[in-house]
């Protein structure tokens, strides 16, 4: 229909109004996603080491700062002086970043805890005696829905990354997976040994299960090994 | 000859070790027993990521892996026998405490904190009077030995107890390398022999127990 009306500026004659087509689900992605992981190192100049690992929305950060002098008691114990003259001590400290929000289910304690004994066996901590390795594990980003498991997973690859960052001396770079409920951290150069393992409730099958989540976490390793050689 | 990896992970097996193999695992690697097609065999293994060196000592190869890149650091914590650069900051009738600095390693030199401010924890070290010379060591004035400010190459002879590492100056090579006159307010001062230090400008001549320069 030609409308001319010489009072008003109109647009072309064969114009239509712009209709906007309403956004499809966007929360829902984050979960479905393919499962990349992004991750970058180096990234803190004045720490010893750090590394920063991304999956699905999910931001995990960690910084490595040691060995540093350790500051004695004042009436070290016998046992308590040979353990800091002959190895180093490990601290984790996990914190969620004052941005993220609807973080109140999550344990940062029992994260800490989790991904210390990992650590501990894992780092030659004899090599650095009178020393403390402090990680501090931030986490930057987590999207509605993550289960904990994952967060567990990522914070302790993130934390091999940033030690294998700081030239720390390590028997293998420990690689965590995680899947409904069970997260499995291993050392894949030595012969998949276990070293951790997180059971969140009663799980039936684990044993077939682990096998499924060791031959996860070595496509994991190797997207670590693809990056630290680079 | 077993061709090894140039650049390695950590835990990334690097040789194995044969009956007759003349490798031995240095710096940076270690002896481990891995399986391999169901056998248990014994390989020099990398604890660090790194680039391989191979140096030959006594008819053995070393096999040693040195960080490099960003986070090289040379991340180290003094050993017994290791040269270390120190800077004394107090010193007392029988003592000399100094903030360690830097450690010469078989692989190169390492600094031990990757930020020298003043205010960051240093590890520290401890020169007794008995450790400072190798002569008339019970009549050592320490005071004519070293000032604080100055900076000293020492060994480390001992891990200590508490928190100092316990060092000693008694070797020709060691002892104050750099030191300013006038208790640090004048200019940097040059040796003149191993009980002398001159400062350039003025002619004023300090007592030091200083570091045969070459």
């Amino acid at each position: 229909m030609n409308i001319i009306d010489r009072r008003r500026l109109l647009g072309p004659p064969n114009a239509v109004p712009v209709k906007f087509v309403a956004e499809t689900q966007e929360k829902d992605q984050t979960t479905q996603a393919p499962k990349e992981l992004f991750m970058e190192r180096g990234l803190v100049a004045n720490s010893n080491g750090s590394a920063c690992l991304e999956s699905r929305g999910l931001v995990i950060q960690a910084i490595v700062y040691g060995p540093r002098p350790v500051q004695p008691n004042f009436t070290p114990s016998a046992t308590q002086g040979s353990e800091l003259m002959s190895r180093a001590t490990f601290n984790v400290e996990f914190e969620m970043s004052p941005l993220v929000s609807g973080f109140a289910t999550l344990d940062t304690q029992k994260l800490a805890v989790c991904v210390r004994d990992v650590f501990l066996a894992s780092l030659l901590l004899d090599s650095y005696p009178k020393s403390t390795i402090d990680v501090h594990v931030q986490c930057l980003s987590l999207p509605q829905g993550v289960p904990e498991d994952e967060v567990l997973a990522m914070a302790t690859n993130c934390i091999s990354v940033a030690l294998v960052d700081s030239g720390l001396e390590m028997r293998d770079v420990p690689v965590s997976v995680a899947n409904d409920g069970v997260v499995l951290t291993v050392l894949n150069y030595q012969n998949d040994e276990i070293v951790g393992l997180v059971v969140g409730r009663s799980v039936e099958g684990l044993a077939s299960r682990l096998e499924g989540l060791k031959e996860e976490s070595r496509g994991v390793r190797r997207e670590i090994d693809t990056f630290l050689m680079k | 000859m077993i061709s090894a990896p140039e650049k390695v992970v950590p835990g990334q097996p690097i040789v194995p070790i044969l009956p007759d193999s003349v490798y031995e695992a240095g710096e940076g690697a270690s002896m481990k027993k891995l399986y391999a097609n169901n056998e248990l065999i014994t390989c020099i293994v990398s604890n660090k990521l790194g680039k391989v060196i191979t140096q030959e000592k006594d008819g053995k190869t070393i096999i040693s892996v040195v960080s490099v890149g960003s986070g090289s650091n040379k991340i180290t914590t003094p050993k017994v026998g290791d040269i270390v650069i120190a800077k004394v900051v107090r010193i007392t009738g029988t003592r000399a405490l100094c903030d360690i600095y830097s450690i010469e390693t078989a692989t190169g030199t390492g600094l031990i904190n990757s930020v020298l401010a003043e205010g960051v924890e240093n590890f520290r070290g401890v020169v007794r009077s008995q450790d400072i010379r190798s002569t008339n060591r019970d009549s050592v004035k320490l005071v004519e030995c070293f000032k604080p400010g100055d900076i000293i190459r020492a060994q480390v002879i001992s891990l200590g107890d508490g928190r100092d590492y316990f060092l000693t100056t008694s070797r020709n090579d060691l002892g104050v390398i750099f030191a300013k006159s006038n208790g640090g307010a004048g200019q940097m001062m040059l040796a003149l022999d191993w009980q002398t230090m001159v400062c350039p400008e003025t002619g004023k001549t300090e007592k030091r127990k200083c570091a045969k320069p070459f």
